[in-house]
C-alpha cells in the first residue's frame, strides 16, 4: 500500500512575548481552518494563548505544560500521531497542514531531531517551515542575555519583525541589517507583510516549491554575489560567526558525508544552522542540504534546476566554534580525499 | 513498516551515497575504504557486517554499529578520546 503524502509541519517560534499567538490569529483569521490543525504548548501549567486563539480556531490541542524542546517531546509525538489518527477515521476534518506554535524559551533543534528521527513521525509528516518572531523594540536584550534567542533566530527558514511600530524607521533598518547578518540564510520580513501574504507564510518543504520559493529559501546560498568573511560578522553577536565555504570543483559525496557527520557528532552544538547546495560527482542536479545542530535533513536533488550550477556553496552559523578554523580543516579534508 | 523492520532495518541516512546508477554494495563498499582511511589514524579498522559495519580496535574490541552517527560513538568508546574533524593531527595523519 502506498502511504499518503506527508502533512507538512511547521514550526512557529519567537522568544517570549514576541507576538506568536497574535500573528497566529491574525493568520487563521483568513485560513480555510478545515485544512489546518493547530498544536500550542505553553509553558506554564494553566495555558492562555489556546484561549485567545479558540476565538478563531476552537480546535486546537494544547500539549501539556512544559517546554517542548527538553520536557515533553513524547507528549509532542502522542499528540501528532493522534491527530493522524483522528484525521484518519473523519474524526477529524482532513487538514493539509500542521502548525505547532512552541514555547517562547524552546529550542527548535530537539523539535526537528524528534521529527526527523521518530520513525512514526517520519512516515506521516515532513517538516515545512519554521517561522521566527523577533521582537522588533526588545531583541537586542534578548540577544545579550537569552541564549535561546539565538537558537530560535539561527534556526529559522524565515524571520519575522514584529512590533514595528514600536521603533523608528532608523531604528528597524538597522535592526535588518543585524538580522540578515545573524542569519543570512533566513527569509526576512514583518509581521504586517505575512499577514498580507498570508499563503506565504508557511510554505511547502524544499523539495517541492516552486523555483521562487526555493531560491529564496536558499537565501545567501542561492546568491552569486554573495560573500562574507568572519571578522565583520563576529561584530554581528558576541559569541556567533557565519562561515562561508565556496567550491569550485565537485564534491565527493561520500567523503563530504563522512567529514560533515563527525563534525555534527563532535561539534552539534556549535553548528546553529547549515544550508548548502552542492555540484556533486557527475549529478547533473544540484544537491540541497540543511541541518540544525546535530539534526541533518535528508539531502534533496534539484532535478528541475535551471542551468548548471558551477559553484558549491556551505554556509555554516556557529557558536563558539571559529570560521577560519573550519574552513581550513575542511579544504584540508577535502584535498586529502581527492589525492 | 512492521515492528521487525523496525528493529531490523536501519534505514536511509542521510549520508547514503546519492548515485542510483551503481549497484548498492559496489557503493557500500566504496564508502568503506573511504571510512577505513578516516579511521586509520585512530588504529580502528570497519568492515562489513550483515548490512551494518563492524568496528575493532587494536586491543580486540569490536562494536556492531548501524550508522554513522553511531560509529563516532563508538570510536570514542575505543579511542577514549573525542573524534574532531577540526584536529590538526587527524588532518595531518589522512
Amino acid at each position: 500500500m502506498q502511504p499518503e503524502e506527508k502533512l507538512p509541519l511547521h514550526i512557529l517560534s519567537g522568544f517570549l512575548g514576541s507576538g506568536k499567538t497574535t500573528l497566529l490569529k491574525g493568520w487563521l483569521a483568513q485560513q480555510n481552518l478545515n485544512e489546518v490543525a493547530l498544536l500550542v504548548n505553553e509553558f506554564g501549567e494553566v495555558g492562555i494563548d489556546h484561549h485567545l486563539l479558540n476565538e478563531v480556531a476552537p480546535d486546537i490541542v494544547l500539549l501539556p505544560g512544559g517546554c517542548l524542546c527538553c520536557q515533553i517531546r513524547g507528549e509532542l509525538k502522542t499528540a501528532l500521531l493522534d491527530l493522524y489518527e483522528r484525521r484518519a477515521r473523519g474524526a477529524l476534518p482532513r487538514f493539509t497542514q500542521v502548525i505547532l506554535e512552541t514555547t517562547g524559551l524552546a529550542d527548535p533543534a530537539p523539535i526537528l531531531s524528534t521529527l526527523l528521527h521518530d520513525r512514526q513521525l517520519q512516515y506521516h509528516f515532513a517538516q515545512g517551515t519554521l517561522v521566527t518572531l523577533v521582537d522588533a523594540e526588545h531583541c537586542q536584550l534578548q540577544a545579550e542575555t537569552q541564549p535561546e534567542w539565538i537558537g530560535q533566530v539561527s534556526a529559522a527558514d524565515k524571520l519575522l519583525i514584529s512590533k514595528r511600530d514600536r521603533v523608528s524607521d532608523q531604528a528597524f533598518t538597522a535592526l535588518q541589517r543585524w538580522l540578515r547578518q545573524l542569519n543570512p540564510l533566513a527569509e526576512l520580513s514583518d509581521c504586517t507583510q505575512a499577514l498580507a501574504e498570508p499563503a506565504c507564510l508557511f510554505e511547502p518543504a524544499v523539495a517541492t516549491g516552486s523555483h521562487e520559493q526555493r531560491f529564496r529559501w536558499l537565501g545567501a546560498c542561492g546568491a552569486d554575489t554573495f560573500s562574507l568573511n568572519a571578522a565583520p560578522l563576529s561584530a554581528a553577536h558576541p559569541v556567533t560567526q557565519t562561515c562561508v565555504i565556496t567550491l569550485q570543483q565537485s564534491l565527493n559525496w561520500a567523503a563530504f558525508a563522512i567529514w560533515l557527520s563527525m563534525l555534527l557528532h563532535s561539534h552539534g552544538r556549535a553548528v546553529l544552522r547549515m544550508k548548502g547546495i552542492l555540484r556533486v560527482g557527475d549529478s547533473p542536479s544540484p544537491v540541497v542540504i540543511h541541518g540544525v545542530q546535530h539534526t541533518l535533513h535528508p539531502p534533496v536533488h534539484l532535478r528541475d534546476w535551471p542551468g548548471e550550477l558551477t559553484t558549491s556553496k556551505l554556509v555554516f552559523i556557529l557558536r563558539g566554534l571559529d570560521a577560519d578554523r573550519l574552513r581550513q580543516a575542511f579544504i584540508r579534508y577535502m584535498q586529502a580525499f581527492e589525492e | 513498516m512492521c515492528g521487525i523492520c523496525g528493529l531490523l532495518d536501519n534505514g536511509p541516512q542521510w549520508s547514503d551515497s546519492l548515485r542510483q546508477d551503481l549497484p548498492q554494495r559496489q557503493l557500500r563498499l566504496r564508502q568503506l575504504a573511504l571510512l577505513n582511511r578516516a579511521l586509520k589514524p585512530w588504529r580502528l579498522t570497519l568492515s562489513e557486517f550483515h548490512n551494518s559495519w563492524l568496528l575493532a580496535s587494536p586491543t580486540g574490541q569490536q562494536a556492531i554499529v548501524p550508522s554513522l552517527d553511531q560509529l563516532w560513538k563508538e570510536a570514542e568508546k575505543m579511542t577514549r578520546c573525542s573524534l574532531d574533524p577540526l584536529d590538526e593531527r587527524w588532518l595531518a595523519a589522512l
